[in-house]
């Protein structure tokens, strides 16, 4: 279902108007200024259907997060018997229901796919980004605003996502 | 007779303008609290962050009257504000088969309210 979804989602190709992109560069330079600086590609409408996590999931139907059922009740998904906390244990965890393990770093492996978990300083998950296996870079769903491209992990670091704490990996296809 | 007719119709007149006003009044409310909202965690994925940002909380200590605009909300798919709909009603339409997806979700609520009478 989420896979389908996702590979009809990234077929889209996302023309802004300059008023748009104008808009697009505002918000952004004021929440990541080194993105602005490191460049970045916007390829999707804003959205809260999905978050930064099921991105990195390819699921594209609803947002992933550990949240407590009890107050969120269904809005968000999270693996069945995976504890739903927030922790990157919790996180490497979930992935691991669909093929993902921890692994070294970020860099460019053949044949497998990788994503990174951002953490704030108390080490609690904050955001997630996918590795773009055809020119290296990475991908991320910004919150309930855009997908984008972005030259490096670092570009998203800072104040809003904290930094990337660690790097799980999957074979490819 | 004629009078009285007049004064009733003044008076009914009166109300509505009032009433106008007042529903002017809480979408104006409404509005500038789900702007901040949208604006402030547009980039939060942490629910617990998103749900506790005081205009959300403030769009809930709004009470019933917000119903009407966070259906219409919900049918823009603006955000996610099933949370807000289930404090204030104290229910939740959505059936098992419409989790896992927030496009179903959204659409039992949309059913709920016009069954409600709040969309017509």
């Amino acid at each position: 279902m989420g896979k389908t979804a996702g590979l009809y989602h990234l077929m889209q190709s996302l023309v802004l108007t300059p008023q748009q992109k104008a808009t697009v560069h505002r918000r952004l330079e004021i929440a990541f200024p080194n993105l602005t600086l490191e460049g970045f590609e916007v390829r999707s409408q804003p959205t809260p259907v999905y978050n930064c996590v099921a991105y990195a999931a390819d699921i594209y139907t609803i947002p992933w997060w550990p949240s407590d059922p009890h107050v969120t009740h269904r809005d968000y998904y999270w693996p069945d018997d995976i504890p739903r906390e927030e922790t990157i244990e919790s996180f490497i965890l979930a992935f691991g229901t669909i093929g993902y393990e921890p692994c070294e770093n970020g860099d460019y492996e053949e044949g497998y796919e990788k994503v990174a978990i951002y953490v704030d300083e108390r080490r609690r998950p904050k955001h997630m980004a996918k590795q773009l296996i055809a020119d290296r870079t990475w991908s991320s769903k910004l919150g309930d605003a855009w997908d984008i491209h972005h030259h490096t992990l670092e570009s998203i670091e800072g104040d809003q996502y904290g930094r990337v704490a660690q790097f799980l990996r999957r074979h490819a296809g | 007779m004629v009078e009285d007719t007049a004064i009733v119709s003044t008076s009914n007149a009166e109300e509505g303008q009032r009433a106008e006003e007042e529903k002017s009044s809480l979408e104006r409310e409404f509005r500038a609290l789900a702007d901040r909202w949208l604006t402030e965690t547009q980039f939060i994925s942490d629910p617990s962050e998103k749900f506790l940002h005081p205009a959300y909380l403030g769009i809930i200590g709004m009470g019933r009257p917000a119903i009407p605009f966070l259906l219409s909300e919900v049918q823009s798919l603006s955000g996610n504000w099933f949370l807000a709909l289930r404090s204030i009603t104290k229910q939740d339409p959505v059936q098992p088969e419409d989790a896992g997806s927030m496009q179903g979700m959204a659409e039992a609520w949309l059913r709920w309210g016009r069954q409600q009478g709040y969309i017509i």
